[in-house]
């Protein structure tokens, strides 16, 4: 998945300048403490309606402000 | 398109688009909910992966670390439900709609669910919590950098970003910072702001 074209070689060369880079063992760490806990975006329960909101706390709490 | 969309053959990322995967997995775990115990121990460890004085990213990073350091699991589940998740109107808003419309739910929102659906996460996304959450739209950015680092791939990145994160990440940050009472999170807003502000460059660099 190398792409050579130039353009994308300086976008590679300034990531990897602004820190954005160089990512060992310490990356499986974060992503596998945020799956344990988040829920994936594109997470589906079978049994939801489709359209349906799952009742989270960012949503429930959409709805009382929406109320008051 | 679903062979696109199918983790299980995602090709391999370069260390570049690892390192971006993680960062965005990182916001998404920070603003999902509060980092319970576990998460809060990681960070020190992350930001001696990533820390650095010699970049905005680096240092953002360090004073993230130390900010994990200074505060625990039960104080941090308190802030994190008084700062965005208060009865009436929280402190900082966490929904894009909110920056890009005034009001939570609006255009913005319709525009999203339409670019979801185009990538094949509409429907799903349709049952979890509201899409233009920070958090969801992080999940949606790593979710497009680990099935697609090819050039098509980055399209779908850069459109995204674009559209959906680069209109209201300052304005967030402008928030976080000037939370009121808050020890942890206005120390999250140069960490957003580095990456984001990093993403936004390289992404006009293609």
């Amino acid at each position: 998945m190398t792409d050579k074209k130039p353009e994308n070689l300086k976008r590679r060369g300034f990531l990897l300048a602004a820190g954005v880079g160089g990512a060992g063992a310490v990356a499986a760490v974060a992503v596998g403490a945020g799956k344990e806990k988040t829920p994936p975006v594109a997470t589906v329960k079978p049994e939801d309606k489709v359209g349906s909101y799952e009742e989270t706390r960012h949503v429930s709490n959409y709805y009382r402000t929406a109320r008051v | 398109m679903s062979a696109v969309l199918d983790v299980r053959s995602a090709p391999v990322l370069s260390d570049e688009d690892r390192a971006r995967a993680e960062h965005y997995a990182v916001l998404s775990r920070l603003f999902a909910s509060a980092p319970d115990a576990e998460f809060l121990r990681k960070l020190p460890a992350l930001a001696a992966t990533w820390g650095s004085s010699r970049n905005a990213l680096g240092q953002a990073w360090l004073m993230l670390g130390d900010a994990a350091r200074n505060i625990d699991a039960e104080q941090l589940d308190d802030e994190y439900t008084r700062l965005f998740l208060t009865i009436g109107r929280p402190d900082v808003m966490l929904f894009g709609s909110f920056y890009m419309a005034g009001f939570l739910m609006e255009g913005p929102v319709v525009e999203l669910r339409a670019d979801l659906a185009e990538l094949g996460l509409g429907r799903r996304l349709g049952v979890t919590e509201s899409e233009d959450h920070i958090a969801a739209l992080c999940d949606v950015m790593r979710h497009l950098i680990v099935t697609g680092p090819d050039a098509a791939g980055l399209g779908r990145q850069q459109l995204f970003f674009t559209r959906h994160i680069a209109p209201w990440f300052e304005a967030l940050c402008d928030a976080l910072e000037r939370a009121p009472d808050a020890r942890f999170y206005p120390r999250t807003a140069a960490l957003v702001r580095a990456f984001f502000e990093i993403e936004r460059l390289a992404f006009d660099m293609l």
